[in-house]
């Protein structure tokens, strides 16, 4: 198990800054949104990226994101995590933006891959695990590719990611089960022996 | 009787349980009671084992990070965003902060405090054209005239009643216009339509002492 302890008292300063932050949002202070802008950039970029599947696509909906913050601050409930509300909106720019361009992006579905075994096979060979996780990421759909990066990169817990993802906690371990599932399956051996 | 690690069926609701809860234990976000049912559970579970170790790899390199990322030319372009979102919806703001104190609250007291208003200065007026108040000559002579035509100085006699006089005003259907003067006099507006009846009446009125016609009163 990683170390993920956390302290509780600076966590929950975070928390609090960022709330703080949000309020001076809702007031039209361009340098709070900046600050906030440069908190959530490198999470919401590599979020909106593992989503979306290009870097340029990614930042661009990273600022309608952050457009609809700057917009909706003064409805953000003070109850709520600021990470989960941005997430939240996030994803759910993400999943507009695929709508729009559908049939660009959309999941690889198991009719069209040709002989996945031999393709996993040939690849292993000259590619490592990360950027085979890139292309098997994208034979995910958003939803579990959603599930997928917030656990494992934002460390978000299932009850947070289902509050993000507008959800119940089932449908959120039952998404994880299928993105496992699909990724074993797309790895094979290469996940094992790496 | 077997201690050691063992290959559980999926339908064996604490190995599901332990199995799905694994991405969790794995990022650290479970309570301190669920990371010790799955502990618990890894101990004898090979399954979960081997799905332990992959997820754990998943994790570091999922986790990794990407490197160099070009924040601030980003960061501008959002605030060229929020500029055009101010241009397009500024004015919709303003206005908006008036549309969130006219709230329901807020209207229904505007409706009740015009409600009171209404009716206070319906009151008022009833109050003042009231003919069992006490308004004297100076509060009659502070009325204002709604559509003078002509204007009358009137002389009455001493023994003219107050509650006689304004009789009569009311006969004429005549208005102060001011008065009464120190001989008694009060000056009056009356109908264009009604001087000659006017006249008349008040030539032949016993409290009349003497009346002024103003040349633009066709003589009689």
């Amino acid at each position: 198990m990683p170390d993920n302890a956390r302290n509780s008292g600076e966590l929950q300063a975070l928390i609090d800054d960022e709330k703080f932050l949000v309020r001076c949002i809702a007031g039209g202070d361009r340098a709070a949104f900046e600050k906030l802008y440069r908190l959530y950039y490198r999470r919401l970029v590599r979020f909106l990226s593992r989503m979306l599947s290009r870097s340029h696509d990614a930042e661009e909906v990273l600022n309608e994101t952050m457009l609809v913050v700057w917009s909706k601050s003064g409805k953000f409930k003070a109850t709520g995590k600021v990470s989960t509300w941005i997430f939240g909106i996030a994803y759910r720019q993400a999943l507009r933006s695929l709508r729009r361009s559908r049939g660009i992006f959309e999941p690889i579905t198991d009719d069209t891959v040709v002989s996945e075994s031999d393709a996993t096979e040939r690849a292993v060979t000259h590619i490592n695990l990360s950027n085979r996780l890139e292309q098997v990421m994208l034979r995910l759909s958003p939803e579990q590719r959603a599930v997928i990066e917030l656990t494992y990169f934002c460390d978000y817990s299932y009850s947070e990611i289902s509050e993000i993802l507008d959800c119940p906690t089932g449908t959120v371990k039952t998404r994880m089960l299928h993105a496992r599932r699909k990724l074993q399956r797309y790895l094979g051996s290469d996940w094992g022996q790496h | 009787m077997n201690d050691g690690p063992q290959i559980f069926h999926i339908a064996d609701t604490a190995h599901r349980n332990a199995f799905e809860l694994l991405p969790w234990y794995v990022n650290g976000t479970l309570s301190a009671a669920e990371t010790a049912s799955v502990a618990e559970h890894l101990k004898v579970c090979l399954r979960c084992q081997h799905e332990l170790a992959q997820l754990s790899i998943l994790n570091d390199v999922i986790g990794a990070d990407d490197g160099a990322l070009t924040l601030e030319p980003t960061m501008m372009r959002a605030h060229g965003l929020i500029d055009a979102y101010e241009r397009d919806h500024g004015s919709n703001q303003r206005w908006g902060i008036f549309r969130s104190l006219w709230r329901r609250p807020t209207r229904t007291s505007a409706v009740l405090a015009m409600s009171l208003a209404s009716v206070v200065v319906v009151a008022l007026l009833l109050l003042k054209f009231d003919g069992s108040s006490n308004a004297d000559f100076t509060t009659l002579a502070n009325a204002t005239s709604k559509s003078p035509a002509y204007e009358l100085t009137i002389i009455f006699e001493a023994q003219a009643t107050h509650e006689s006089v304004r009789e009569l005003l009311i006969d004429i259907q005549a208005e102060i216009v001011h008065g009464p003067s120190d001989e008694g006099g009060l000056v009056v507006a009356v109908p264009r339509s009604d001087a000659d009846k006017v006249i008349a009446f008040l030539a032949d009125s016993p409290i009349v002492s003497s009346f002024a016609v103003p040349e633009r009163i066709p003589s009689r």
